[in-house]
């Protein structure tokens, strides 16, 4: 049997969702949330335009703050993409950022599983010294990095730049946090149906928690290709900069080259872009469960 | 053989005794259920039979093997959780077959054993889509499927059927009972609900506070409860207790239960009641008759005056609430001849399926 909607269903479901107001008023604190959100969009917004915009002006054009170039140019992207260089620090950016998420969400989710689900003496211990590197900030902790990057011989060395990185506190508190959502039964379960643990994690946990690892996948990723501080310290080879390291050095004492400057931070957006685009409805989520920003 | 033997087993969690000391033998295919309220071990010890938590003490012995440090995989066991534990990303087939999958069975053999399956609970269109697609009752038979395929030597079910709604509860217990018929093999079952305790098991394990309090057939523990717990756990409703006094009759002993009310005590072999003794009398509601035709079918009922209070009609029979003596009291007519609330009667009671209980020991006495 189908079903047709009336258009009185479609009116009332229409109402539901406020299509349709009919001689209803809009109420005022709806008006004052939307300016809010619409000021809120715009301030988010407009320094991404901006940056296309005078990633796309001439040098003599970039002070003017129109959004729209008298004299539109691509010289500066075709000038960032034959320098060798930007591509270098791409791939660079690429592979720590990957290889660092690959790391993080492996390691923060064994240890958060282990931390969820296996009762052992100083579990919570071990839990809060986890959490308490939470309170540390980056900036007390570049120092000691800096001195046993140095000791070991990890200075200008790609595992220099990722070793502060593989694993994270945030990480493993999440995942412990989402783990917390999985029934022991499945565990169980798991356990009778003869998988040995490191089985169970990966085969019936990992699966149940995939937003969540998207979600820290993701915040990962984004943190370690913005990175600056660390891969600014810790390297001089050019050849082994950042993409914002890199950008940075456009930045020299007799001339800030903002147009190619704002041309790689543009072509730089493309990845996150991807990321957040593909994976958005996880990033929401994992926001939403989280309570954390990206 | 696959026996499962507890041998003075002992669980406790912390500073919590949980099990202070547990003997139960289960035979070869004996269906028994473990049955009592919340908290009363009854899934601790399920769990320790299938290893997901220790023993502190004692021996758990599943045919002819100490399982105490055995892992749960190489037990031997299949279980069904009460809530299903199907995994969520996996499809039907796959939920059953994973753990065949786990010990590596070639393809083909995996394949039949889960054809066959599905084939005996009906599962065969369900094969390809995933838990979240399935009813509560397919979940429940996919768990089955799942517990099946490993040909188990001992089924253990945690409170399976909890989840499902009053009349698919009924159709799983008659599919259970018929998986049990079909592959023959010792079943354990947890269970607080006392209906499906009593319509599947061979025999009944009633437990309180991690004790045993009786073991016995289902009949058995209906009409011969152990003691007071086990008379009001076991049957619905609950028994009707009384509190009275042993007083010396004409023919024999007799019990007073105040205002007057004194019924005679049939003499039974076994009873160790005096005269002076204080008891809590028993008498469950369909031995408490309330309509003269059911009455006139009993051989030799006492009569007592009471009134009728409220009335509950359950289709054929019905359940009388009457105050009896200043007691409140259940009884049971038939729907045909149920007499009208407010209204004072004559209460046939069938002596034959007196208890009497110690008030201190709450053991049975008669």
């Amino acid at each position: 049997m189908t079903v047709q909607a009336t258009p009185v269903d479609a009116y009332e479901s229409g109402a539901r969702i406020g299509l349709f107001r009919g001689n209803k008023p809009i109420r005022p604190g709806r008006i004052v949330m939307w300016t809010l959100l619409l000021m809120g969009g715009i301030a988010m917004v407009m320094p991404f335009i901006f940056m296309i915009s005078t990633s796309l002006k001439y040098p003599w054009e970039i002070y003017d703050l129109r959004l729209i170039p008298n004299e539109p140019t691509l010289e500066n992207y075709i000038f960032v993409l034959a320098d060798g260089r930007f591509f270098r620090w791409f791939l660079n950016s690429l592979l720590i950022a990957t290889l660092t998420t690959v790391s993080v969400v492996f390691f923060d989710s064994l240890v958060g599983y282990v931390l969820c689900k296996f009762d052992f003496r100083g579990r919570w211990l071990v839990f809060i010294a986890i959490l308490s590197t939470l309170m540390i900030p980056t900036e007390m902790l570049v120092i000691p990095w800096y001195l046993m990057s140095q000791s070991f011989g990890w200075l200008d060395t790609y595992w220099g730049i990722m070793f502060p990185g593989i694993m994270t506190g945030f990480g493993t508190f999440l995942m412990k946090q989402f783990f917390e959502s999985v029934p022991d039964d499945f565990i169980h379960a798991a356990r009778i149906d003869g998988l040995n643990e490191f089985q169970i994690w990966w085969q019936v946990a990992m699966p149940l928690v995939t937003p969540a690892l998207s979600a820290l996948a993701i915040f990962v990723f984004l943190g370690n290709w913005t990175a600056f501080l660390w891969p600014l310290i810790v390297t001089t080879d050019t050849d082994l900069y950042t993409i914002p390291v890199g950008l940075a050095s456009f930045s020299v004492e007799a001339q800030v080259q903002w147009e190619l400057i704002m041309t790689g931070a543009s072509l730089a957006t493309i990845p996150t872009l991807v990321v957040f685009l593909v994976f958005q409805r996880y990033i929401i989520r994992g926001v939403v469960l989280t309570g954390l920003k990206g | 053989m696959a026996t499962v033997s507890l041998r003075k087993v002992v669980k406790r969690f912390g500073p919590l005794t949980v099990i202070p000391e547990l003997d139960l033998e289960i035979a070869h295919n004996e269906f028994v259920v473990l049955v009592g309220p919340s908290g009363c071990g009854k899934s601790t010890t399920l769990r320790m039979i299938a290893g997901l938590e220790d023993a502190t003490g004692g021996e758990i012995r599943i045919g002819d093997r100490v399982v105490n440090n055995v892992e749960p995989k190489y037990r031997n066991i299949a279980m069904v959780f009460q809530n299903y534990a199907l995994y969520p990303h996996m499809t039907v087939a796959r939920n059953i077959s994973f753990g065949l999958r786990a010990a590596k069975l070639p393809k083909a053999e995996i394949d039949k054993k889960v054809r066959e399956a599905a084939e005996i609970l009906g599962l065969e269109d369900l094969l390809e889509r995933r838990p979240a697609e399935l009813s509560g009752g397919q979940r429940q038979r996919v768990a089955m499927g799942r517990a099946i395929v490993r040909d188990p030597q001992v089924f253990l079910f945690d409170e399976p059927l909890s989840n499902l709604d009053a009349k698919l509860r009924a159709s799983m217990r008659v599919e259970i009972k018929r998986l049990h018929q079909k592959v023959r093999t010792t079943v354990i079952y947890v269970t607080h609900d006392q209906v499906e305790a009593m319509t599947l098991a061979d025999r009944i394990v009633i437990m309180k506070q991690g004790v045993i309090q009786q073991i016995g057939s289902p009949l058995e523990v209906f009409q011969k409860p152990h003691n007071l717990f086990v008379a009001t756990f076991i049957g619905s409703p609950a028994m009707n207790l009384l509190e009275g006094e042993i007083v010396a009759g004409g023919d024999g002993p007799a019990l007073a239960l105040g205002e007057g009310m004194v019924v005679p005590i049939p003499d039974r072999p076994g009873g160790r009641i005096e005269v002076g003794q204080k008891v809590t009398a028993g008498l469950r509601p369909e031995h408490l008759v309330a309509d003269l035709e059911t009455m006139s079918t009993l051989p030799d009922p006492w009569h007592l005056d009471a009134t009728v209070t409220v009335t509950e009609p359950l289709g054929s029979e019905a359940l009388v609430m009457l105050s009896l003596g200043g007691h409140e009291v259940t009884g049971k007519a038939n729907s045909a001849a149920m007499p009208e609330p407010g209204h004072p009667m004559r209460l046939g009671l069938d002596l034959r399926h007196l208890h009497l209980f110690d008030p201190e020991t709450e053991r049975a006495i008669y």
